[in-house]
């Protein structure tokens, strides 16, 4: 075997290049070189998430699974007949993790020595499912444990109750470890199921990242990759069902244990066929336009903060996956319905006057700054890679895409998205 | 251990008010990394060159003890971020990080031992990856000097002022907030009242962010007289890591230090840190909340100061415990007994005191609390394998070799040593962790005895 098509991937302003070269298997293969640091990173990551609860592949019936089930099979490819490889990493000097989020689950390791063993190790270990209904029924318990663990976590409640008011049927709603009675439901059989369909070459992404020479790394890349046969994976196909433009539900309300009452406002965003590119520029543009209007540099801000309604934590996101996404904005208060009034008033102000072209651009300093930032870290660099590239986006062009970003495109986006239709509010209360 | 990120499910970390009692880890590859510069009495600079990132990093740590001024003390590097005299509102402030590519200035606050650390973090963009010609190094220090030297006092020239009423009356209710709510993660809040629970008349019961009691005492005069103080005759050790050589770092940050009115003689001095204390009697206390998941924390006392010969014997020792996925922790109480999701040990060597702490099903506290114990014995008895011995040995040399990629680490761990009185030599610290023996590990767990037992429980169980 060996590889085909070559790519490199180079941007001026990061100073970074990656090469990309699909291997025979059908598994595309990253490389970056990172001159001087200790740490070398790997990860493998398969575009198989939380909203992957509805597929088909090649013809046939539409498959439904459980919720929760991409991050079961996260947790149990850890496990193999010899063992448990987290702790066969930690043995041997690197540290291994693993996560779950609505498209991706990834693997990944970090090492300062014996790159090309560890990297070994994290293929055939994901390549290696290994499921028995003993092994399938102890999970249920940690993964029970961890289920409540979050159920504890005021600001993993306040979002997923957020989701849960904005979808009316989106995948998206649901908690990514799904619930203890989701999971009771969980086989071996079922696991296998999504492995076959989702761990297949094709779906895959393998990327390295360190002070690692180029030419070696795609040589032992191509000698661990060849040890197993793959047929072709034909079309794979993600059902998700229509979303309305509107919110399932106006307001949310749970009772926990906090000092404060916790809000967030989300505006739900349905784009459907968005291309990748266009995906990363609504990203951005939602970013910066949160920023505009709630950002610490805002007149709002400081008046909301000065009149203590809101503190430090106080902020607003976007995010987009493929073809639905969400603008939050929130934090702590002590008068959630009075911050509600006050943002949604703000938002119909901005709406009619728009922003000043001073403000753009310097949050586009900021956002350039804080880029650049992000781009130190390995981990980043990589994981944001990987989980961009499944949306059919090149990380790299945030770089081009915040450079052609004008106003205009926020407006458009801020008359078009932050409409009071779409909105719904997540509210944590302090148990009496 | 396998967790779940998000889209953006948390909410992005706050400005300050990260309060975490990190452990002071270990080590790094050179051998002293940052150049010192004593400047005058307590004041220092800590100079690095690193031309693998796209940032450089700044850090202002002020070291004082944890006395009746912590809450105070704490609140400081956030009102210096509430205004300048020439940036007088956080808005103001804020605009201008923005203008400077995003340069991204936070505050933090920690114990290192019964040692208060506060701090002012400051991450700016390398001149050499901005577009064109524009610079940015000398403004953004000089914008640094502007926050720790020109607060926004009332009155002319500041010397006298004090800090305006209605922002200090702000920032201590958000203080007061953030205080109060140390009990939205149940985690830490546990560790915390262990920490109470263990330490009742020691100053390291104190929590880092102070407390709600001490607001009164507070306002814009003591402020501005704690702000003097601190500058004048405080702590302050000034780390940076950038890409540019050691002398020019040093002139370029000559205005964070030159001119200040630094106190004739010597810094106001700390009172000395304790020796390690015995421990109590393994004393169990149970409270109870409407919570989904029990929160276990067992405290122990070490009974071995920071820089002593058995420390490296210790630290090994805590890795084989609950330090890493192969430590016995994860792979029999977690692993084999499916018995928690998250559980770990950590050790605060400055204050000689050892923290095992794991979210369990509460109905199975017993015996969760038992299997714990049992891999804190076998430990003491030397009852681990050479390989766990050696792969606990092989993580720590990973692990301070990676840390080299990380200034900030690295400027934390260099301070953590700094308080303790030592130079901190990782060089010299890998070979001493590299050279423990099975004996060593023993002998450095002999002394170590179980002091509370903490459970934060759901209710009604």
């Amino acid at each position: 075997m060996a590889f085909g098509e070559e790519r490199t991937i180079r941007n001026d302003t990061l100073r970074e290049t990656i090469v990309r070269r699909r291997h025979s298997s059908g598994l595309p293969v990253y490389f970056c070189a990172k001159p001087g640091f200790q740490k070398r990173y790997a990860c493998y990551a398969t575009h198989f998430g939380s909203v992957d609860s509805r597929f088909r592949r090649g013809g046939g019936d539409p498959v439904e699974v459980p919720d929760g089930v991409a991050h079961f099979l996260e947790h149990k490819l850890f496990e193999s007949e010899e063992g448990n490889a987290l702790e066969e990493f930690s043995r041997l000097g690197a540290s291994s993790n693993a996560y779950t989020s609505f498209h991706t689950t990834n693997y990944l390791f970090s090492c300062a020595e014996g790159f090309y063993g560890h990297l070994e190790r994290l293929i055939r270990f994901v390549q290696a499912p290994y499921f028995t209904a003993e092994n399938v029924e102890k999970e249920k318990g940690i993964i029970g444990q961890e289920i409540r663990m979050y159920e504890d976590s005021p600001g993993w409640r306040v979002y997923f109750n957020l989701l849960a008011a904005l979808f009316h049927d989106h995948p998206v709603k649901k908690d990514i470890a799904g619930t203890v009675e989701t999971i009771a439901g969980i086989t071996p059989e079922l696991l296998m199921r999504c492995y076959e369909t989702f761990y297949h070459p094709e779906n895959m992404i393998l990327f390295a990242i360190g002070d690692e020479d180029r030419e070696e790394y795609f040589s032992r890349v191509d000698a661990m990759l060849s040890e197993k046969q793959f047929a072709p994976l034909g079309r794979l196909e993600r059902f998700f069902p229509t979303e309305p433009a509107a919110a399932a539900t106006r307001r949310v309300e749970e009772k926990m244990v906090v000092s404060l009452p916790r809000l967030f406002l989300g505006f739900k965003d349905v784009h459907p066929g968005l291309p990748g590119p266009d995906l990363l520029g609504r990203e951005l543009a939602g970013e910066i336009l949160l920023e505009l209007i709630v950002g610490p540099a805002t007149d709002f801000y400081r008046k909301l903060y000065e009149a203590q309604l809101i503190d430090d934590g106080f902020h607003g996101s976007h995010s987009s996956l493929a073809d639905v996404g969400h603008s939050i904005i929130g934090g702590e208060t002590p008068e959630p319905e009075r911050l509600e009034e006050e943002i949604l008033a703000e938002i119909d102000r901005v709406r009619r006057d728009g922003f000043a072209a001073e403000d753009f651009e310097r949050q586009k300093r900021a956002m350039m700054g804080s880029t650049l930032r992000h781009f130190n870290s390995l981990e980043f660099t990589a994981n944001h890679f990987c989980g961009y590239q499944f949306l059919g986006i090149d990380l790299f062009e945030i770089i081009d895409r915040l450079h052609a970003l004008e106003l205009v495109d926020l407006e458009r986006l801020c008359r078009e998205h932050l409409d009071p239709a779409r909105v719904a509010t997540s509210v944590i209360l302090p148990r009496a | 251990m396998p967790k779940r990120p998000a889209g953006d499910p948390a909410p992005r970390p706050k400005r300050s008010r990260t309060a975490s009692a990190r452990p002071a880890a270990a080590a790094g590859p050179r051998s002293s990394a940052f150049q010192r510069r004593d400047v005058a009495p307590g004041l220092s600079l800590h100079l690095d060159r690193d031309d693998r990132r796209k940032t450089n990093l700044l850090n202002v740590f002020w070291v004082g003890a944890l006395d009746d001024e912590v809450t105070a003390r704490a609140m400081l590097p956030n009102v210096l971020m509430r205004g300048t005299r020439r940036l007088p509102t956080l808005q103001a402030l804020t605009r201008e990080t923005e203008r400077l590519y995003g340069a991204s200035l936070s505050t933090d606050v920690r114990k290192i031992g019964e040692r208060h650390v506060v701090q002012l973090r400051l991450e700016f963009v390398n001149d050499r990856y901005l577009p064109g010609a524009e610079p940015i190094l000398a403004e953004t220090i000089g914008f640094l000097r502007e926050v720790l030297h020109e607060p926004n006092l009332g009155g002319k020239g500041g010397g006298k002022g004090r800090f305006d009423a209605e922002m200090m009356r702000q920032e201590k209710e958000t203080h007061r907030r953030l205080i109060e709510g140390l009990i939205n993660d149940k985690r830490s809040f546990a560790l915390q009242r262990c920490v109470e629970e263990s330490c009742p008349d020691e100053p390291f019961r104190r929590h880092e962010q102070g407390s709600v009691e001490d607001l009164d005492r507070i306002d814009g005069a003591s402020m501005a007289e704690l702000w003097r103080t601190q500058m004048s005759a405080g702590r302050i050790a000034i780390y940076f890591s950038g890409d540019l050589p050691v002398e020019e770092a040093e002139r370029a940050l000559a205005p964070l230090v030159e001119a200040r009115e630094r106190a004739a003689g010597s810094a106001s001095p700390l009172p000395p840190l304790p020796a390690p204390r015995a421990a109590g009697s393994g004393r169990e206390v149970i409270e109870r909340m409407p919570i989904q998941q029990a929160n276990l924390v067992q405290s122990y006392r070490t009974g071995i100061p920071f820089a002593e010969r058995r420390m490296p014997g210790l630290v090994v020792g805590n890795g084989i415990l609950g330090a890493f996925a192969h430590s016995k922790l994860f792979v029999n109480v977690r692993e084999g007994a499916s018995l928690c999701y998250s559980t770990g040990s950590s050790l605060e060597r400055t204050h000689g005191m050892l923290f095992i702490s794991s979210g369990i099903d509460a109905a199975r506290y017993a015996e969760a609390r038992a299997l714990i114990e049992v891999q804190v014995e076998d430990v003491r008895a030397g009852r681990f394998t050479d390989l766990e011995l050696d792969s606990t040995k092989r993580a720590f040399e990973a692990r301070l070799r990676m840390l080299d990629d990380s200034p900030g680490a690295r400027m934390d761990i260099d301070l953590a040593w700094q308080v303790n009185g030592q130079t901190c030599d990782l060089v010299r610290w890998r070979e001493r962790l590299a050279a423990v023996t099975r004996d060593d590990v023993v002998e450095a767990f002999a002394p170590l005895a179980a002091d509370v037992v903490y459970l934060l429980a759901p209710e009604g169980d």
